[in-house]
């Protein structure tokens, strides 16, 4: 059992209605940076957003493409593994819906890959029903690069490694393949709700 | 914990005692680790400031960031009597013993200076005549770490150069520069003396120094860098 | 056991296998699985995400990833890896 350090607190909110806080978790004003690698330097014109695997044909949108595409807006909670959250937070992107809305496939998983070699895996019904979107803005303005800029998968009832950062499609699966951090201890799910942080959780 | 005590408007210097320290080489840091009564907690890795020969009395100089929840608790809140979770000492590769010889070159940025200064107090401690030069950059010169203790050593061989990238006091008649090319050849040693050369600070800091140097001939397996992550506070 | 089968427990190699463990690690160098440079450990490149990875410094390619869970460490090792041994 750790020690307790007199006096000391830390920057938490204690404000907060207590319904929107998952068990284990605290609210941060700031939006911490967590990073597995260095942050790509994708230009723009040589970025494209590709639905693959188990699906009829491939399908490829370019910037432009994608920003074209439909988009909403939405402001949701958004839940760290590594125990901060951070509530109401504003983006607009589009959702995987509307990604999938022409696909044609029997899949049940989905692999998020990224630059820079990161992947999550979700089950697709956790990315469909208006659950999931790829996100290219922050607060009204383009989402930055630390924090997955110029698309970030954003499946906020999740834990937020599954929102992977710096996306560059979707693979669609028959069978489930467990991502980075499924592979090493963590939940394949990860549900914060039901703290499902850890294998054994 | 021992004592807190303020060094520079922005910094504290703080003296903790541990028990049963195993000793540590000058360079290494501790990891410090603050929980709260709900179980919160927080962990940050300093630097040792204290040379090894002051052995289990550890002075860590702790920066004060206004967003951190931890400088700012161990700046404001912490005081003598206080006790906290404490891993080390960590870190092999970024440490200077005087049997390594020189010569020695040190860059550090910020609070960067303070590994540096365990190897410089390590030197003294040695009585070692090694070739050393330090150049400290900071933004204002009431930032500057250890002023009065890196005077004295300017006068016990040390070759001792700042350049401050903010304000500069009046008379001013060190740089007043971002790191570059120039300043490095100019502080010494030539590459070919082939020195060890260790460069603490900010990551951005790290990076331009560290290419600098490659860029100017120093091997770059004798050019060991420790960077600041982007979580300080 | 078939007759040329050597092996022994992995019980009995234990003494090898702490001798690596309890090394220290910074100072150890590892020669990357991808890119077959050789660096130090401490020369490596560390980032905090759900869990903790150290990447190559030429090439970025995984040295270590580590899951820090609930009472134990998850660690994945990649490349060879030099420890310089006690006199």
């Amino acid at each position: 059992m750790a020690r307790v350090s007199r006096g000391f607190h830390g920057r938490r909110r204690t404000d907060v209605d207590p319904s929107r806080l998952p068990p284990g978790q605290y609210v941060v004003e700031d939006f911490p940076v967590l990073s597995a690698g260095p942050t790509p330097q994708t230009p723009l014109d040589e970025w494209s957003f590709t639905i693959k695997g188990a699906v009829d044909t491939e399908r490829t949108w370019s910037w432009e493409e994608f920003l074209a595409l439909p988009s909403e807006t939405f402001t949701v909670d958004i839940h760290c593994v590594t125990k901060w959250s951070k509530l109401g937070t504003t983006w607009t992107g589009v959702s995987v819906d509307e990604l999938l809305a022409d696909v044609e496939t029997g899949a049940e998983y989905v692999s998020a890959y990224s630059d820079g070699g990161y992947t999550t895996n979700l089950p697709l019904e956790d990315v469909t029903d208006g659950q999931a979107s790829v996100a290219y803005e922050f607060g009204g303005e383009p989402l930055e690069p630390e924090h997955g800029g110029p698309a970030r998968l954003l499946v906020p009832h999740l834990y937020f490694w599954k929102s992977a950062k710096w996306l560059r499609g979707l693979t669609l699966l028959d069978r489930d393949e467990p991502g980075f951090w499924e592979t090493l201890g963590y939940h394949n799910r990860g549900d914060p709700w039901k703290e499902q942080r850890y294998w054994s959780d | 914990m021992l004592t807190v005590r303020p060094e520079t408007p922005h910094a504290s210097n703080l003296v903790v005692d541990v028990p049963d320290w195993p000793g540590h080489l000058a360079g290494q840091h501790v990891d410090l680790r603050l929980t709260a009564e709900d179980g919160y907690q927080a962990e940050r890795s300093y630097s040792i400031a204290s040379a090894p020969e002051d052995g289990g009395h550890l002075a860590l100089t702790v920066e004060r960031l206004d967003d951190g929840e931890v400088s700012t608790y161990l700046t404001d809140e912490v005081r003598p009597g206080d006790t906290f979770e404490l891993r080390g000492p960590i870190g092999g590769y970024f440490t200077w013993q005087a049997a390594d010889g020189g010569p020695l070159v040190l860059l550090g940025g910020g609070s960067g200076l303070v590994p540096l200064a365990a190897m410089l107090r390590h030197r003294a401690n040695a009585g070692a005549e090694v070739d050393t030069r330090l150049l400290v950059s900071a933004r204002h010169w009431e930032d500057v770490l250890y002023r009065d203790e890196l005077d004295a050593m300017a006068s016990g061989g040390v070759d001792v150069r700042y350049t401050l990238t903010g304000s500069t006091p009046p008379g001013w008649d060190g740089w007043s520069r971002r790191v570059d090319a120039d300043m490095l050849r100019e502080l010494g040693p030539e590459p070919a003396r082939r020195p060890r050369v260790f460069v603490c600070g900010p990551t951005p800091f790290v990076e331009h120094v560290a290419n600098l140097l490659v860029a100017a001939g120093h091997e770059p397996q004798r050019v060991k860098t420790e960077r600041f992550g982007p979580t300080g506070g | 056991m078939t007759p040329g089968d050597q092996h022994v427990d992995g019980n009995a190699i234990g003494g090898l296998l702490e001798e690596i463990l309890v090394a220290e690690p910074t100072t150890a160098e590892r020669i990357c699985q991808s890119c077959h440079t050789r660096h130090p450990i401490g020369a490596h490149r560390g980032f905090r995400a759900a869990g903790v990875v150290l990447r190559c410094p030429s090439c970025g390619d995984l040295a270590v990833r580590v899951a820090e869970l609930p009472g134990r460490l998850m660690v994945e090792f990649s490349g060879r890896w030099i420890f310089p041994q006690a006199d």
